[in-house]
Parts: C-alpha cells; structure tokens; sequence
C-alpha cells in the first residue's frame, strides 16, 4: 500500500485510528502490527512470512546475545546478522548476478527473475542494528517479540525507511503518551509530505521520464531534466520520509529525521550529512567504523569511505550504475578529505554550494539511467553531443504546470536559506502552520483524484 | 482541537463514502477472489480502483481546474498538446521516445506480411496513412513544430517506397485544416477528401460501382472534442473551456431493389481501419464516393493494423468475397509500443 492513495487515506488509516483509539494501552503495540501486516500484504501476502521469519529470527537472536558470554556472544551476533543479510543478498541481487552472468556469456539456465520483497533493505537494516546494538549493550534485547516485531514492522517506515534503529524508539515501545497534542503534530507532518509528494515530485516525474525517453537530448534537455529529477528525487523521498515520521508522531513513537535541507549543503560532507540522514548514520556506525573508520591512518580511511560508499550505492539498487554512483560519491568524499587534509584554502561558500549541486546532479544522472546506455545518452547530451537548445522533443513534453512546480520546487529549496533574514520567517519556513499543510494537502487530494497512483520511488530500494 | 477534528473529518467522511457508495462491489470483490489474488497481490489493485470509484468527486469543480490550468497557463494535461487559437493536439503526435525507431522498425518488418497475406487471397489491399493533425495543422502548435510527425511520415515514405504498395497518399494535398480544433480526428473536409482519394484509387483499379448511394445530412449539433474530453475540459465552464465545435452528421443510404429475398450480395469492399474511418462520416463519404456499399471492421484504438490482423487472424470468413480491404491507419501509430497481436505475427515472421 502507499501513502498516497485513496485506500490508505480513507480506508486503512481511519480503521487504524478507529482501532487504535479504541484498544486498551497494552493492546496498542499488537494493533500497530496487525495493521502494519496487513499494510504490507496489500502488495504481497506471500511474502509476509519471510518478513515474519526475519522479525522472529532477530528477536530471538537477540535474547541469545544478552545472555551469551565470550566467544559465543560473537556466534550469536553473527547468527543474528547473517541469515537477514543473506536473504538480502539473495532476493536483491541474485538477479544481477544472473544478469551479469549472461552478459559474460556464462548464461545461468532456467531462470526466472526473482521479485524483491519491498522494504526487505529497511527491513533487515533494523534487524542488523538492532543485533548489533544489543552486542554493544548500546540497548538491552526486547523482551517482548510483539513489542521488537512493532518496531521492525511499523507501517510508517515498513517500506521506505527512515531506517529506524531500535534503540530511538525503544523505550516509546513500551509507554508512550497518545494525546492530541503529538496526534497534531504527527497530522501536520503527514499532512505536509502527504503535498510535497503530490504537489512537487509526482508532477515532476512525468517530465523526468520524458527527458530519459529522448533518443538524442541536446544540453538543454539534460540539464532542464537533471534539475527536474533533482528534485522529483527529493520532495518525493522527502515527502513520505515526512509522512512516514508524522504517521509515528501520530501514535506516539518519534522516527528519526532524515532530511536537513541538503541541497543547501556547501560540501559533499554536508550533504552526505543532510541527505537521508538515517541511512547515513547507519552505514558509518555499522559499516565504516566497523571497517575500521578513521583509525587505521588516512589511507585506510580513504579506502573505508570508498568501501561503505560503493556498498550504499549498490544497496540502492541491484544494478552496477548504482555501484558506480556510489563510487563517485565516495571519491568526492574522498577527494573533500584530502582536500582539507592538505590544508588546502577553504572554498568559499556559495562556490562549494554550487561545485556540491553540480557534483550531486551528475551522480542523479547516473542514479536514475536504468543502464549503461541511457546513460551513456544523458551525459553525451550534458556535454552537448546532441546540441545546445531545447529539442522540439523535449518542449513538446514540457507542461506548463511541470515547469511551474520546477520553479516551486527551486524556490523551497532555497527559502530556508532567506531564514536569516528575519526570526518571524525563519520560523515560518521550519514549521508551517497546521492551516497550511490542510490546505495544501486538501489540494493534493484534490489533484490525487486526477492522477494514477505514482509509486513511491524509494519501494525498488 | 477543532483543527484536528476537521481533518479526521475529511478523512472519515471519505470512509463513510466508501463504505456505502463502494460497500457492494469491495464485497463482491473480496468474495469472489480467488485465494491466488490474496497472495499475489493483484486483488489489493482492484481494491484500490473500487474505493477510487466511491471516492466522491465533483465534475463541476475538476472542470473548473482544467479550465483554470487551460485559460492561465495554457495547460491541457499530459495527453494534450493546446496550441494556440483553441487548437487541440494529441501529444502523442508530438512525443519522441528512444524506443520510437525501434517500434517503427518492428511494423514495417510486418508490413511485406501483411501485403502477402492479401496479395495470396487476391485481394486489393489499398493503404491509407492518415497524417499527423500536428503536421497538417502546424501553424497552431504555437512554439513548437511537428518534426515528429515528419520523422515518421518520411521513414514510411522509404519504406513503403520498398515494397509494393497500393497507397493513397493524403499527405501532400490535403485541405487544411481537415481536422476538428479540439479533436484528434479529420472533420468532414478531410473524411470527404480522404473517402475521395480512396474511391479514385479503387474505382481505378476496379471500375466505377454500381449501387445508388445517397447522402443526407442532419441537424446541426454540437460536437464535444475527444482531445477536450482527455483535457478534462468538458466539464470546464463555457468561458474557461476551448470555444465548441459544430456538425451535421452525413448519412449514406444505398438503395435496393425491395424484392422479397433481395438482391444485394455481401459487400466486396471492407473498411479494416481505426478511429478515423467511424469519424465525420468518413465510411459514408467512401460508400458515396465508390458507388458501392462498404462492410465497416474498424477498430477505435484499433492503431497501426489492429482491424487489419482481427480480420485475418480471428475473422478470415469476412474476406470470403471481399475484392477490396481498405487498411487505414494514424501515422502517429507507427511508433507506438506493439500490440500483443502484432508481437504474436512479428514472432511468427522471425520465427522466435
């Protein structure tokens, strides 16, 4: 199921609430995940045992650990991350496996794609840092598996993250306020997403498919279509990153927030820092510093950032171009380091700004193309192979009303940063009033009606 | 409080609503789904359409966006190019693809097939693209021009140069406009021109026909704009939506002998075409211009040679005494995705 949909908005999420509203407090955690199964079933019922299996194995894994002593405490982590990781491995990228087998002429027989489970990613993220933690004694095992499997299955970040570590909501597991108040706050917040997808991304998305359909795109047409999966990108990842967190807020338990204005980021650093901030934080605590982080001296460091940065970008998708995405982050972040390492000049800010966006669009570029060869076309029309000015093409495929949610969408980006400006907007642009965001979502419905649902673009992951 | 209360509202409201104006139909869906459905997903689709349905919606106001979106930003949705002066495009004429060449280069591997097919029974297969409006009617693009449709039309030009072909070519003299403002189709200029163009080509190659054909026309009627309807204009108040266009239908009356059994046998000529040949008369103008009655198989939707493969593949017993099958066809459609029938002939063709 999403979001944005008739279904969710006035069916599930009014019998939830009904649900919710109406069990004692000691039922609320199982209510959560009765309903969260059945919000991942919508897409698939065959598939909730392996997601059922996993919550189980992690749990009951997780006992193992806290109680385990020496060297068993080691076996018991690794049987709590293993299998999760291998059933990732397996239904995301077995497939590239097979591909790139046939590719090489060493065709795999018999073999039919297999699908992947939306949200596996997220899913098995949870169960590795919750196993990890309970390691580290960061945070005791869950007693209670209804408990630990409401934290993994929690229809908010079921699908699409944020990538949720236990130890943010575990205490909120077990007592949590549900008052009108948080309900409110958790409203406006969805509310709010709920439009940036609808308003911003969905209708940027047609656009973006047009400029990646072009035979021959000129500059113009690349770059305008760049921009415009810049921020397709972002106000729809953003956008139910917000909806995921408000629905939470909602019933008491506080997600992590997973975006601070990032294209505003002055270095690819920051923007790393700003950019899907749960799945960032993660990779460096289980990934990075695990490999050794910035401990081993600054080669080493080099070669960890290059590591977690080439398996972030393949955890996004079972295709080397998300490999390679990965690759030319990790060597930005890299050339960054050595850069200040050197004791280089510091760039100035509006110069780092723009070097950042520009370096982030190119990688979109890349993120985006679904092989070699789409790409191969996007960057021969960046470097204006195909000329300068707008193909007839590509202005036939532009509406009006994409071109004005582009300009809107360029214009939120950069609000925040006109913050400084005066306390009053400041505080208006971080926060917009709850009349607002009914307003804007009311429109969202409305344009929703006209609309075929568009997927969230966050599910392939 | 209150805030929260009239959202929650809003979202029950939509609840309630489904429950009774969808209740019916989500319960036959559910109880008739087979267990499959449940597992494999594919039941949560139909779900989904059904509470989209009982979602009320209000026409008048859909309306009045279109046409606010239409008037202030020139703005006709996704299937709609709005050119200037009221002019309507499909944007299909308009759109380019990288998989364009490729689609066009499937068909035009299936067009010696076909030409084969009809050539084996002995019968006059007459061709008939129907150019691009975009390219007709280029002047009102406003901004942009129709190089798309000259893509197409001079990849057909070769190809059909290749192989031997009984084409009528509408292209070069057509009566411009031809076609209506705010619909996809020829108006009754271009289906007489078209209908006429096909008759000399036919009768040429036949002999004039015989049959007494008459036409009358009708009352003058508005006519709503297939590109006005996909621009979610109909609805959309008189002042905001494209000014309305105007017809008299023709009809085609073929006069019989009147004995007990008659004397008519089944028609020798066929129309296997798309959406143009049930438009502005264009079967009548043809029976009109051939002195012969015509058998209509098009298809709406029907594209590059929908009618066409229907006709061999499921209805051969038609062809029995046809002498004529007039195959037309969108040019835009030639680089439209194939259809599965056209997948299955062009399979058979290549043998894989």
């Amino acid at each position: 199921m999403v979001f944005v949909s008739d279904s969710f908005v006035f069916v599930f999420l009014p019998l939830f609430l009904i649900a919710y509203a109406g069990v004692p407090a000691f039922l609320r955690n199982s209510t959560i995940l009765f309903f969260s199964l059945i919000f991942y079933g919508w897409w698939r019922f065959d598939f909730l045992p392996l997601l059922v299996a996993i919550a189980c194995w992690s749990w009951l894994t997780g006992l193992w650990i806290a109680r385990a002593w020496g060297s068993e405490r080691r076996w018991a982590l690794l049987a709590g991350i293993v299998p999760p990781l291998v059933s990732l491995i397996y239904f995301k990228y077995v497939n590239l496996f097979v591909d790139s087998m046939n590719s090489l002429g060493a065709p795999v027989k018999d073999w039919s794609p297999i699908p992947l489970p939306i949200g596996l990613s997220f899913f098995v993220f949870g169960a590795i840092s919750y196993s990890v933690d309970v390691f580290r004694k960061t945070v005791p095992a869950e007693p209670s598996l209804i408990n630990y499997s409401t934290y993994q299955a929690m229809f908010g970040h079921l699908v699409a993250g944020p990538v949720v570590r236990y130890q943010s909501v575990a205490e909120q597991l077990k007592s949590r306020v549900f008052d009108s108040k948080e309900f409110a706050e958790g409203l406006r917040r969805f509310m709010l997403g709920f439009a940036q997808k609808v308003l911003i991304g969905d209708t940027l998305a047609p656009l973006v498919d047009a400029g990646y359909a072009l035979p021959s795109p000129s500059m113009c047409d690349t770059i305008i279509t760049v921009v415009a999966y810049t921020l397709h990108l972002y106000f729809d990842f953003a956008g139910y990153s917000s909806m995921a967190i408000g629905l939470g807020l909602m019933v008491g338990l506080k997600f992590p927030e997973n975006f601070d204005n990032p294209y505003l980021s002055t270095s690819l650093a920051e923007f790393w820092r700003r950019w899907h901030i749960s799945l960032s934080s993660w990779l460096r605590d289980y990934l990075y510093i695990p490999l050794g982080g910035n401990r081993a001296g600054r080669a080493r460091s080099y070669v960890n950032l290059m590591v977690t940065m080439a398996l972030g970008g393949l955890w996004h998708g079972a295709s080397w171009t998300f490999m390679i995405w990965g690759i030319w982050h990790g060597t930005g972040l890299v050339v960054g380091r050595a850069w200040n390492a050197m004791r280089m000049p510091a760039v100035p800010a509006p110069v780092g700004h723009i070097i950042t966006l520009v370096f982030v669009m190119i990688g979109w570029t890349l993120f985006r193309a679904q092989d070699w060869q789409t790409a191969a076309t996007m960057f021969s029309g960046l470097a204006g192979q195909h000329g300068f000015a707008m193909t007839n093409g590509f202005a036939a495929a532009m509406r009006p009303i994409e071109v004005a949610a582009l300009v809107v969408g360029i214009a939120m980006v950069y609000l925040p940063a006109l913050s400084r400006l005066s306390p009053r907007l400041a505080s208006a642009i971080a926060r917009p009033s709850f009349l607002l965001a009914a307003v804007l979502w009311l429109w969202s419905l409305w344009v929703m009606q006209s609309r075929t649902v568009i997927p969230f673009l966050y599910f392939q992951f | 409080m209150i805030k929260i209360l009239t959202v929650l509202a809003i979202i029950f409201s939509g609840f309630v609503s489904v429950l009774f104006r969808g209740g019916d139909s989500l319960y036959d869906i559910l109880k008739t789904a087979p267990l499959n459905d449940y597992m494999s997903g594919s039941l949560s689709g139909k779900i989904d359409r059904a509470v989209f349905d009982a979602i009320p919606r209000s026409t008048g106001l859909n309306g009045l966006s279109a046409g606010l979106l239409y008037k202030g930003l020139r703005d006709a949705g996704p299937q709609v190019w709005a050119g200037c002066n009221d002019w309507l495009y499909s944007a299909e004429e308009l759109r380019v693809d990288r998989r364009d060449a490729e689609h066009m280069a499937a068909r035009l591997r299936l067009l010696p097939r076909l030409v084969q097919a009809f050539a084996e029974r002995k019968i006059l297969l007459v061709v008939v693209p129907v150019p691009d409006k975009a390219e007709q009617v280029e002047e009102q693009l406003c901004g942009i021009s129709a190089d798309a449709s000259r893509v197409r039309a001079n990849a057909w030009a070769r190809a059909a140069g290749a192989t031997k072909l009984h084409q009528v070519n509408l292209r070069d003299q057509w009566p411009r406009p031809g076609y209506w403002r705010t619909d996809t189709h020829w108006d009754s200029t271009g289906a007489q021109f078209a209908a006429e163009a096909v008759a000399e080509l036919v009768n040429g190659a036949m002999g004039a026909g015989t049959e007494r054909v008459s036409l009358t026309r009708g009352v003058r009627h508005e006519r709503p704009g297939d590109l006005a309807r996909l621009a979610g204009l109909q609805d959309a108040p008189k002042w905001l939506a494209p000014a309305a266009e105007y017809t008299e239908d023709a009809r085609a009356t073929i006069q019989r002998s009147g004995g007990l059994l008659d004397d008519a046998t089944a028609p020798s000529v066929l129309l296997a075409g798309s959406s143009f040949s049930q438009n502005s008369g264009f079967i009548e103008y043809l029976q009109m211009a051939l002195a012969r009655e015509v058998a209509q198989v098009s298809e709406a939707g029907g594209g590059f040679a929908g009618a066409l493969l229907k006709l061999l593949q499921q209805k051969p017993d038609r062809l029995a005494g046809a002498k004529v099958v007039i195959w037309e066809w969108p040019m835009r459609s030639l680089v439209a995705p194939l259809s599965d029938p056209e997948r299955q002939m062009l399979r058979q063709i290549e043998g894989h």
